[in-house]
């Protein structure tokens, strides 16, 4: 039995915003093993960035957590209080931002913003938690580190601080890393850097992932486990073999459908998604996919799809894989069959 | 295949930026764009390729005349730009427009789209009523996709999608011969993206438009583009049609570039990673090749000497020494 380091259940968050509510999370629940890398991806909105934070604790002011438990070990950090918050947030969990440059800051050394989250979280003397921080420049490829410790943020490129806040980020040896869109701001000759870094230190330490990001491709390679969220939902979760072999939900599969790739051609069109993503302000009780998608049906419009099991590792909430619906040719009749037999 | 024209040709082209870092100490020169030459055929789309900072978009901004270069000659339709004075641009920049990558900041927040499209009509005289520049203005924006409802609205209720169909809509209100496209959908959702590129793509079959267009994605470059240049720290370091870079490249950096893309169809491949980017720092130190510090094939000549393009098959432009 696979040990479950993190488990989300039934997390539903609103935002108050000008007394309108936004459902920024609705229902969701997954779970992230010891050791797992587990990506999260979605549009803008969709509600990832905010899964995150949430995690964390780290909500604005007007953001409640209405329903819901998230057991870290067991342990329902949402009973916790702000002090024992703290020791969590960056010696269990502990997270990488979009921005390397607004993570840094600009008026202290990087030696001794590291040095001092090292000696904030654990008691020892700071030539002790000087070496420490080397130690862990070192490991995330930094050359030249007794420079660097007394350098800027403004001297690095892009590549060079999104290292360094990762060394940061791992600095109390944190259980998982929560990596929000890391190289989404990098060159793409940088992301493959980054992203092979992250692999490499998650196997070192045994340390969980949750990568977050808008891009297939980032989470393709690297992942065991993909969660797909679109207007607060948890549209399909699977492993990364069976998502890409065979989504289950249409959204995911148009979403993968729209990407171009070298060998598209440039006569056929890329099929794409029409209309834009839902806004959070304006979402109800229905599937919030059901403007876009081409298989829309009656009671899409009425009910959000509960979540339909079609294999232990893979789960779709679509209403297509309900018994009632019309079978559609292409993907869910496959769907359908694997579905009825679980 | 003869028969077409050269619509844009860009000869030596250069720009350079100078600056101290401190008060009275040595001025570092950065060479943005460094003797780049192409040209652009009529009804054509020419991609431009490269990292951030290898200056495709200061070539951008030089095409549409907000940069003035400081060597070099870009040469629209048999008009030389540097012969143009800056009252009578008026007429080049009709023939000439801009899309920019954030269309959010590319609009007037306080504009709604009926002024934002209007405002380039009556900077140009296009037309001379009213009710003429509304027919106008609902032809277009039904044209990039949008709703004529949507006139009153501003940018700010704009999805960033809408956003940039606005941009495109303003742009091609002028009736321009060539589009410079600067990463026009790298701010976008992915599932927008497909859109915008489609809409793109149409809309050059339907104007006969030319487009220079900038991206540092390269399956987007490849899937929109008949000619692509890959640039690296201010050179194009490779020339070709689409095929030509994507099958037959021969440069290690568009290599890098390939090998770069996370594609979902190749799961299994490794992802190669390059050396430490610190290095591209560093390229200014030699006075060969920009790639040679984070070449793996690099020889000592790739240290002394700066590589030039050698055609090595027909309109297909290398510029490295093993080739």
């Amino acid at each position: 039995m696979i040990n479950n380091l993190l488990s989300v259940k039934n997390l539903s968050l609103q935002f108050d915003i000008d007394g309108k509510q936004a459902y920024a999370l609705r229902d969701v629940s997954f779970d992230i093993a010891q050791g797992e890398m587990v990506g999260i991806v979605g549009e803008s909105g969709s509600g990832k960035s905010v899964l995150c934070f949430s995690l964390l604790k780290l909500l604005y002011k007007n953001g409640k957590i209405t329903n819901g438990q998230i057991l870290l070990h067991g342990d329902d950090l949402l009973l916790k209080s702000e002090n024992e918050m703290t020791k969590v947030r960056g010696e269990k969990i502990s997270m990488i931002f979009q921005d390397p440059f607004l993570a840094l800051n600009p008026t202290i050394t990087i030696g001794h913003q590291i040095t001092w989250i090292i000696m904030k979280h654990e008691n020892i003397k700071k030539s002790e938690a000087k070496k420490r921080a080397a130690q862990i420049l070192s490991s995330v490829g930094i050359h030249d580190i007794d420079a660097v410790m007394k350098s800027y943020s403004h001297q690095f490129s892009g590549g060079q601080r999104q290292r360094i806040v990762i060394a940061m980020a791992l600095c109390c040896n944190p259980e998982l890393l929560l990596a929000d869109e890391p190289t989404t701001a990098l060159d793409v000759t940088t992301q493959a850097q980054v992203l092979n870094l992250i692999s490499d230190l998650k196997k070192q330490r045994n340390m969980a992932v949750m990568l977050v990001t808008h891009d297939f491709g980032v989470v393709a390679n690297t992942c065991d486990k993909i969660i797909v969220m679109y207007g607060g939902l948890i549209m399909e979760q699977a492993t990364s073999k069976e998502l890409f072999a065979a989504p289950k939900n249409p959204y995911t599969k148009a979403l993968l459908e729209c990407i171009p790739s070298l060998e598209s051609k440039r006569e056929q069109q890329i099929e794409q998604i029409n209309g834009d993503p839902p806004d959070i302000l304006k979402l109800g009780d229905f599937c919030p996919f059901y403007k876009r998608c081409k298989y829309a049906m009656n009671i899409c419009t009425r009910k959000i799809p509960p979540i339909f099991q079609v294999s232990p590792t893979h789960s779709s909430a679509c209403w297509l894989l309900d018994e009632r619906a019309p079978v559609i040719p292409d993907f869910k009749a496959a769907a359908r069959k694997e579905a009825n037999v679980n | 295949m003869s028969e077409k024209k050269v619509l844009l040709e860009v000869k030596n082209l250069k720009k350079y930026y100078s600056k101290s870092l401190y008060l009275n100490t040595k001025k570092h020169i950065t060479k943005a764009v460094d003797d780049v030459s192409f040209s652009v055929y009529e009804g054509e789309t020419f991609g431009l390729v490269g990292e951030s900072g290898c200056g495709k978009t200061t070539i951008g901004k030089m095409i549409v005349k907000l940069i003035e270069p400081d060597s070099g000659e870009i040469v629209f339709d048999g008009l030389n730009f540097s012969e143009i004075k800056e009252k009578d641009s008026l007429a080049l920049r009709r023939n000439v427009q801009m899309v920019f990558q954030d269309p959010h900041s590319a609009l007037d927040p306080k504009f709604t789209l009926f002024e934002t499209i209007n405002e380039a009509l009556k900077t140009h005289k296009l037309c001379k009523t009213k009710i003429e520049a509304v027919a106008k203005i609902e032809r277009l924006i039904n044209l990039v996709g949008l709703n004529s409802s949507q006139l009153q609205k501003y940018p700010s209720e704009f999805s960033g999608g809408q956003c940039q169909r606005i941009s495109i809509a303003k742009a091609l209100a002028v009736n321009p011969r060539l589009i410079v496209c600067d990463e026009p959908v790298s701010a976008l959702d992915v599932s927008i993206q497909a859109q915008i590129i489609n809409t793109i793509v149409e809309l050059q079959h339907k104007l006969k438009l030319t487009y220079v267009f900038i991206s540092h994605n390269l399956a987007v470059v490849k899937y929109i583009s008949d000619k692509i240049g890959v640039m690296y720290l201010g050179k194009i370091v490779e020339l070709g049609t689409a095929d030509d870079i994507y099958m037959h490249h021969q440069h290690p950096y568009t290599q890098t570039l390939l090998d770069a893309i996370l594609d979902l169809k190749h799961l299994a491949k490794p992802q190669q990673s390059i050396d430490d980017e610190n290095s591209l720092n560093k390229a200014t130190a030699y006075n060969g090749c920009n790639f040679c510090s984070r070449c793996k094939l690099a020889t000592p000549r790739c240290f002394e000497e700066v590589p030039k393009l050698k055609e090595v098959a027909a309109g297909h432009f290398v510029a490295c020494h093993l080739i």
